[in-house]
């Protein structure tokens, strides 16, 4: 019944893929099975935790091309990545040139419908250089939603708010999650363990385009290496800590885990 | 200075020199699949493009870029606070 319910279906091999997995493979024609089989754990995952119904959009940057990596693994005909500049694709993630490369993602958190206090996105980074760089998000748009993985010493990170620098940080490499689920505060993490709680009132949903690898309205991209991305409702931290599991076990399936 | 004389670990040290009506050909036109050209301006107000998109460029209409003089790139100052 569940995996009726879930659409899977059976591939050649015999086993099942989630419709989601199945969309994402014919779209991006990747038939690695190492692939399709962690994405497909990993939508399992989404869908056994009630995860699916939270998330706008999952960039899993695999492939090793912009035509592969552009594509949103929700949903293959909404949000997809176009792609500017010198970057980097590999089976790795996605790397900008940190001077003109940008990934615009399409996706308006007001054109979405996301709610002021209800608002989550992240990256995976798998680099840690301690040199100052804007990863996701915009600065623009009336509120700032966005993470800078390192200025000053510190992330920067601001949601449907305010810029706000965090406490010192140490490394820049992880699974990191900028969630709000109330209007007052909202909570940085970093592999899936609050890192700071941040207090900062919600002003107005962020309304411009969000970016990958670069922040809308900064200018400067990004030069930590991405291989995964997404945007979402709030996350509670019980969830943070479910769904950096299930990226963990994402990317160690793909032998890119840091 | 040309791509074909410089080494990869110098990618991020130069760019590629267009002149303007170079840059109106290449913009919002794709340099490989999925990719698109990115020209921007120095901090002397040149425009340029990245070694990526020249080493990389596929498009028959375009591999010219790749015969692109080369310059030092040296970034316009960036705002990281720029007005919301």
């Amino acid at each position: 019944m569940f995996l009726a319910t879930h659409g899977v279906i059976r591939n050649n091999s015999g086993g099942g893929y989630t419709a989601r997995t199945t969309a994402f493979a014919t779209a991006t024609a990747i038939t690695d099975t190492t692939i399709l089989g962690a994405l497909n754990t990993f939508d399992l995952g989404l869908i056994s935790n009630g995860l699916d119904t939270k998330m706008y959009a999952v960039y899993p940057f695999v492939g090793t091309t912009a035509t592969t990596q552009k594509y949103n693994f929700m949903d293959i005909l909404n949000y997809q990545i176009t792609w500017s500049g010198g970057i980097t694709h590999s089976s790795t993630g996605v790397l900008s040139n940190g001077v003109n490369g940008i990934g615009q993602t399409n996706f308006n958190p007001t054109t979405v419908g996301v709610s002021l206090n209800s608002w989550s996105f992240g990256l995976y980074s798998r680099t840690n250089s301690l040199t100052t760089s804007f990863d996701i998000g915009s600065t623009t748009g009336g509120s700032r939603s966005e993470i800078g993985l390192y200025n000053g010493g510190s992330y920067l990170a601001s949601n449907n708010g305010g810029f706000n620098f965090t406490s010192a940080l140490s490394r820049t490499d992880g699974f990191f999650i900028n969630s709000r689920i109330t209007g007052a505060n909202f909570q940085f993490y970093r592999n899936g363990t609050l890192f700071q709680s941040i207090s900062s009132l919600s002003s107005v949903v962020n309304n411009s385009n969000l970016q990958v690898i670069s922040a809308t309205g900064v200018g400067t991209p990004s030069n930590k290496e991405e291989a995964f991305a997404f945007f979402a409702q709030g996350l509670s931290g019980t969830e943070a800590s479910t769904f950096y599991n299930l990226v963990q076990t994402l990317q160690t399936s793909l032998a890119r885990n840091v | 200075m040309k791509l074909t004389d410089i080494t990869q670990a110098e990618w991020t040290t130069y760019v590629g020199l267009l002149t303007i009506e170079q840059k109106d050909l290449i913009v919002g036109k794709q340099y490989a699949p999925d990719s698109f050209f990115n020209p921007i301006q120095d901090l002397y107000d040149n425009w340029v493009i990245s070694i990526e998109e020249m080493e990389y460029c596929v498009n028959p209409d375009y591999v010219w870029v790749k015969d692109l003089p080369l310059i030092i790139y040296e970034p316009k100052p960036v705002n990281p606070f720029p007005p919301m």
